[in-house]
């Protein structure tokens, strides 16, 4: 039997999810409810903060879901039944009938014959489609859908038929029927993601009621090249580009009368990307954004919050909820308004207004979570009980959670989310794991050149200004070339085909695609070029998109450049050759670095799906930061309690190895082979009976990190921690040996070991330090104890603390006290938001006010970065009677410790100044990265991000990948987040890993450099530039290099003095002639 | 090894100024490996020249070459039909390379491209360390592998002089004391002892202070 698995919806985090199922060797079912995969990324035009096309990177990824050999997409589908349990669920499919079969080539000649015309849902019923239509140019799959609601043959009332007369591919079936299709899953992921909130009923904001108020989603589709208006922002009175555009924050969020008391989440980011592509469409027009507060809580998004309002002055800020749209006899807008910052009732006009509007589940979430038999929260998302120990279960056993589905949440989260239940889910399904055959890479005799140039439209982006014909006409005149092709959307599933079918047929050897990037597009048409039976490597990009079209509006000069660029390819192309690829092994066992909860949760799918885990952890213990949490918001059970729910699991398996109070010292191999070597300073073996009596005779002592340095311990120890023993600290202990002569079982040993390991994948999970100190001097931490970081606060307030949860030595009978947000970021050294710590600060602002309900508790904040339902957190708070205070960094609040801290603080809100003697100032601290992480990224030969954090591969769609192959990143390494995403991400680096993992080989070489050794001086240049540790010395003392480590970045190529080391694909007599052909035969009379 | 850096582009033009033929010749040993005189090296300058060519309006024939050791008669021999058809030959060598190739090819004016800096290995990539003087009489077994000749401005043979400050040389506090160094290493070698052994006067003479030196290894020698 086979492993099979199901995922419903095939918006971003389904497609993350099946792909990363299937890569895992099981066989994966995508059952999509409209005509095509995508959900909603395809409409959106840019996604933030690194403002990159949203189709352009989607595509891809669509392409790899319908190529890829183990995953099945059944649009038009419901599931209507589901019966069974985890392991063994029986799910009926209704397939829709499409009325066009797969032989549909997608050529629009039904479209153009069809009668009836309707409101283009994709397009928000901004523009028009007809009853036969594709959802959108790159659809997967391509083939042409009939409205059936809409066609005139409904029911057989009037025979029109037209669309199956004009289709010459004969493809129109009026005969196909709805079918229900009986499938056997082991797992079942449910993805069905969100939609956005209609606000029609906030009258008065008067969407529908005026036309020139759009909802952001409205706007994406305005602004997009592909879109109805074609890109050109208008509002829909009177076709004029808007001169005054104002964003309304928080429409139908954070807002009990629509329903929606919780925090969208995304939206803050959104609004100002959208802010910014209003501006780049025409930087003189003014942009205006009322806010309640500013989220920006991810990697990189704070930054791009200080560029759009600071840096760059994309927007007008203005604090304060609009009260009402009212419309002019011009069709302006006058939004009337209490601008909270400055104070008073004020009235501003604009041209148009965009409704940032909230997240609300899909229409039939509520009927899916019936059939799948789950439950959903209060406002019809489907519940994950154990929000922060489990974030991807469901109710249900054997069904998880990817994305929107269980509440809002951005592109990235999404994302690996998705991964992380591809993990989950695998890990339930039972069988044999199956794999594709190794691709073919043909080796076809290349040496005639015939030169095939694919001309892309790019929808409108390259056509608009770039003569195609023209373009055609040119490039079938260079040498070589022995046809041309131009295609509305190469990379749409409709170019591809006809790329293959024209690459056979014309028995072209070399291929030209003049279109976008190679960075997001190069694997998709050497795809192409595979399936046509070409070597992929006999390919050539010319980007006359982003190199061209985008940038020079000017048509006759953008031709010119564009025929040069073509040549260029053209004369590359002719002189490319066949590489080849090979396999290698797969060492069948995964690391994992780092024993937080990210990195237990890691370990836990990979022993779960069945592999050998070898757990590494510096601290003699597990747990993490989370192990030290008196409580978790919003689960509300203790971080010990999480952390020991996962223990438990694992110590259980024989799979799983621990080896705590270990170093990593190198690491050396690549991708599926890794070596590692490490230090283990282990002294306590599991002989250890907890008797104690070592910790009597050691005379040393140390401040005591579990407890936040708070107090003291000695270099034996004890915690209420995974594994079960006393601890020494190697680094404290001075191996005075006095333990060792009482420990009556013999379990004590105080020698280092050395250990080797080989894996196949590494999880890199290390965490984060809480809080700054070198920040929190200015707030008098560690000179009074009166102040307190929310990391000490939780160890002070936990029943197994070292005060058994009482804070009676640090406060008594307290009047004032004070919870400072954004205590060690947002300022400073650290420019970036925290993520976590908001919520931190309030869970401690609350749990303060309920043990003193008599004294006056301030919270006092920049910003209130609440998001999703943290903000009925701070409600909450807000209901005890907490106080808010808003401070600015500009005037920030003056701390003077004495015995009790004096506190000063202007508040711009109430313009009011505070003046408190405090009794306990607690500090809300956010993470920075863990001690040491420098060096271990640099052993991994891995990127850190500007924070110090562990830079990922893409931001977007390769959230968990670190920088270097093979190399997967857990929880707060990459960033501060809380501990349901660190779990939820832990699980999706687990997935990464185990899709090396689970394969006996993987292919390698391809584009990496080759050392010519009759060149080679053997100086060493190569071997010290190579980021990737590639390069060897070989026997005769000569570079050599390792092509599974080779990234083919070229590096070595530049650097090497004897010219002896050529990257392939890209060597002189490949580029040399792009020179020449731009020299000789320019068109611009260069 | 021996480590050269090339010449200001300025300088270089000047001295090729008025040739409309050259041929610049790379060496594939030291200057290759300290970045200054290989295969790529001879590219990029060979650019340049042409590139500077055009410029001043007239066509620079440049042919590139570069050779195993510009030191050995053999290889220089190799050279010959290129440095024939050009009217002078630039030199990627080290300065042994340069002579050589002039001597060999008299009535050809050959260029040097490079100074000729030290002899030493590299601190890291592309930073080179001088370690040695060629002074023909070695005492780095005394000195714990540190060399007083090179490494001490003043060539003290006997201990630091009083300038030694923190470590450092007076003549130039970026510069480690090479004394304080042996102090230290030579501790850490519990070997302090070594230290008071005195070093009679140096022999400048063998040192090349005579004019140049020979070394003849006498049973080798091809009659």
């Amino acid at each position: 039997m086979s492993r099979t698995a199901m995922v419903i919806g095939g918006g971003i985090a389904g497609m993350q999810a099946a792909i990363n199922i299937a890569n895992q060797g099981v066989r994966v079912t995508v059952v999509e409810r409209s005509p095509s995969i995508g959900g909603n990324m395809p409409r959106l035009d840019k996604t933030f903060p690194t403002m990159d096309c949203s189709m352009c990177i989607l595509a891809p990824r669509m392409l790899e879901v319908a190529r890829h050999p183990m995953v099945t997409i059944m649009t038009n589908s419901e599931v209507r039944r589901v019966s069974g349990q985890a392991g063994s669920f029986t799910v009926d499919v209704l397939q829709k009938a499409r009325m066009v079969r797969d032989t549909c080539t997608a050529c629009g000649d039904c479209t153009k014959a069809c009668p009836v015309a309707a409101p283009n849902e994709f397009d928000l019923g901004l523009s028009t489609r007809k009853a036969i239509y594709q959802p959108f140019p790159q659809a997967v799959p391509q083939a042409y859908v009939i409205d059936k609601d809409l066609c005139l043959n409904k029911g057989h009332l009037i025979a029109c038929e037209r669309c199956s007369e004009a289709c010459n591919a004969k493809s129109v079936d009026f005969s196909m029927r709805d079918e229900t299709v009986r499938l056997e899953v082991g797992a079942i992921v449910v993805a069905t993601g969100a939609t956005t909130f209609d606000p029609t009923a906030l009258e008065e904001f008067g969407y529908r009621r005026f036309p020139n108020v759009v909802t952001t989603l409205e706007l994406e589709r305005l602004i997009n090249a592909a879109g109805p208006t074609r890109g050109r922002l208008v509002r829909m009175s009177d076709m004029e580009e808007p001169k005054r555009v104002a964003f309304i924050n928080c429409v139908g969020s954070r807002d009990h009368k629509s329903g929606q008391e919780y925090c969208s989440r995304i939206c803050c980011m959104y609004g100002m990307k959208d802010a910014l592509l209003v501006k780049e469409h025409d930087p003189s027009t003014e942009v205006t954004i009322f806010y309640i507060d500013i989220r920006a809580p991810g990697k990189g998004y704070e930054e791009f919050y200080r560029r759009i309002r600071f840096e760059d002055k994309v927007a007008e800020f203005i604090r304060g909820r609009p009260a009402e749209i009212a419309e002019n006899e011009d069709g302006s807008l006058t939004i009337t308004y209490e601008d909270t910052n400055e104070g008073g009732i004020k009235a501003k006009t604009f041209d148009m207004v965009v409704l940032n509007v909230a997240l609300v589940p899909s229409n039939d979430t509520g009927e899916l979570a019936k059939i799948l038999g789950l439950e959903t929260d209060k406002w019809g998302f489907l519940k994950a009980p154990r929000v922060s120990g489990g974030p991807l279960d469901s109710s249900g056993g054997g069904l998880y959670l990817a994305g929107m589905v269980a509440g809002p949440m951005d592109i990235t989260d999404s994302t690996y989310r998705g991964i992380g239940a591809a993990a989950r889910a695998a890990g339930e399904t039972e069988g044999d794991r199956s794999f594709p055959e190794p691709p073919i890479y043909p080796t076809l005799s290349t040496d005639e050149i015939r030169t095939g140039i694919f001309i892309c439209h790019c929808g409108k982006n390259i056509a608009s200004v770039v003569d195609i014909k023209e373009l055609l006409e040119y490039s079938k005149e260079l040498p070589g070339v022995v046809y041309v092709e131009e295609n509305m959307f190469s990379c749409s599933e409709e170019g591809q085909r006809s790329m293959v079918k024209s690459i056979t047929e014309k028995g072209l050897t070399r291929v030209v695609v003049a279109a976008c990037t190679p960075r997001t597009h190069e694997a998709t048409f050497q795809e192409a070029l595979r399936e046509a039976g070409l070597n992929p490597f006999l390919l050539d990009m010319a980007n006359i998109r982003n190199q061209c079209s985008w940038v020079h509006p000017d048509g006759p000069a953008a031709l010119s450049k564009a025929k040069d660029l073509v040549m260029m390819s053209a004369a590359r192309a002719a002189n490319l050759s066949a590489l080849d690829v090979t396999t290698v092994g797969v060492v069948p066992r995964a690391v994992v670095i780092g024993g937080g909860i990210a990195g237990l949760s890691a370990a836990r799918e990979f022993v779960s799906n069945g592999f050998e885990t070898h757990l590494i952890e510096r601290k003699p213990y597990v747990g993490g930061n989370v192990a030290k949490f008196s409580s978790v918001y919003p689960q509300e059970t203790s971080g010990g309690e999480l952390i020991s729910e996962i223990t438990c699991e694992l110590s259980e398996s024989d799979k799983f190895h621990l080896h705590a109070s270990t170093a990593i010292d190198n690491v050396g191999g690549y991708v599926g082979n890794f070596t590692l070597t490490a230090t283990s300073n282990e002294f306590v073996s599991d002989r250890c009976n907890l008797c104690g009596e070592c910790v009597k005779v050691c005379p040393v002592k140390v401040a005591d990190e579990f407890e936040e340095g708070m107090f003291s311990r000695r270099a034996v120890y004890r915690k209420d921690t995974y594994p079960p023993r006393y601890y020494i600290d190697a680094e404290a202990c001075t191996k005075c040996g006095e333990c060792v002569k009482v420990c009556k079982p013999g379990a004590i040993d105080l020698s280092s070991k050395d250990i080797e390991l080989e894996s196949g994948a590494i999880v890199v999970a290390t965490g984060f330090e809480a809080g700054d100190k070198e920040q929190l001097r200015r707030w008098g931490h560690r000179k009074s104890k009166a102040v307190l970081t929310t990391a000490e606060l939780e160890r002070l307030l936990s029943g197994t603390g070292p005060t058994r949860g009482k804070l009676d030595s640090f406060v008594a009978d307290p009047k004032n006290i004070a919870v400072l947000l954004c205590a060690d970021m947002r300022w400073g050294r650290n420019g970036y938001c925290s993520r976590f710590c908001c919520a931190s600060g309030l869970k401690s602002a609350r749990e303060l006010k309920q043990r003193y309900p008599a004294a006056n508790v301030y919270v006092l904040y920049e910003s209130m970065r609440t998001t999703w339902t943290q903000e009925l957190l701070y409600e909450e708070v807000q209901g005890l009677g907490v106080r808010f205070v808003a401070y600015s960094f500009e005037d920030m609040p003056k701390i003077t410790t004495g015995d009790k801290p004096r506190l000063v603080v202007k508040d711009p809100l109430m313009r009011s100044t505070l003046d408190l003697t405090l009794d306990l100032l607690v500090l809300s601290v956010g993470g920075i990265p863990s001690h040491g992480s420098e060096e271990l990224m640099r052993a991994l030969r891995i990127s850190s991000s500007p924070e110090g954090f562990i830079q990922e591969a893409h931001v977007k769609l390769a959230p968990v990948d670190a920088t270097n192959s093979g190399i997967f990143i857990a929880g707060a390494a990459q960033f501060p987040r809380d501990v349901g995403d660190s779990v939820a991400q832990g699980c999706a680096a687990a997935a990464r890993g185990m899709a090396i993992i689970s394969r006996e080989f993987i292919e390698v070489g391809g584009v990496v450099a080759r050392v010519l050794s009759e060149r080679c001086a053997g100086c060493m240049t190569c071997l010290r530039t190579c980021p990737y540790d590639a390069i060897f010395i070989d026997r005769e003392g000569l570079a050599e290099v390792n092509m599974a480590k080779c990234r083919g970045c070229g590096i070595c190529t530049a650097e090497c003095p004897a010219k002896a080391i050529v990257l392939r694909s890209y060597e002189d007599d490949q580029i040399i002639p792009m020179v020449d052909a731009l020299i000789g035969g320019a068109t611009n009379g260069g | 090894m021996i480590v050269g850096e090339r010449k200001s582009v300025t300088e270089i033009l000047e001295m090729t100024k008025g040739y409309d033929r050259i041929f610049v010749a790379g060496c594939g040993t030291c200057v290759t490996v300290c970045l200054a005189g290989g295969e790529k090296e001879v590219s990029v300058l060979s650019s340049l020249l042409k590139i500077n060519g055009k410029k001043q309006g007239h066509e620079v024939k440049v042919v590139e070459g570069t050779i195993e050791r510009q030191c050995e008669r053999e290889w220089v021999g190799e050279m010959k039909d290129k440095v024939r058809d050009a009217e002078a030959v630039l030199s990627m060598a080290c300065g042994i390379g340069v002579q050589l190739v002039a001597e060999m090819y008299p009535e050809k004016p050959v260029l040097p491209a490079l100074n000729t800096t030290l002899m030493g290995f590299p601190t890291q990539h592309a930073i080179w360390l001088e370690n040695c003087r060629a002074c023909g009489d070695c005492i780095l077994h005394l000195t714990g592998g540190i060399c007083p000749v090179t490494r001490c401005a003043k060539q003290l043979m006997n201990g630091p002089c009083g300038g030694s400050q923190n470590g450092k040389c007076e003549v130039d506090s970026q510069t480690d004391c090479a004394w304080a160094l042996i102090y230290y290493k030579l501790k850490a070698m519990d070997r302090l002892d070594w230290m008071s052994k005195i070093q009679p006067p140096k022999r400048w003479d063998i040192a090349g202070h005579s004019g140049p030196r020979k070394t003849v290894k006498e049973e080798e020698v091809v009659p």
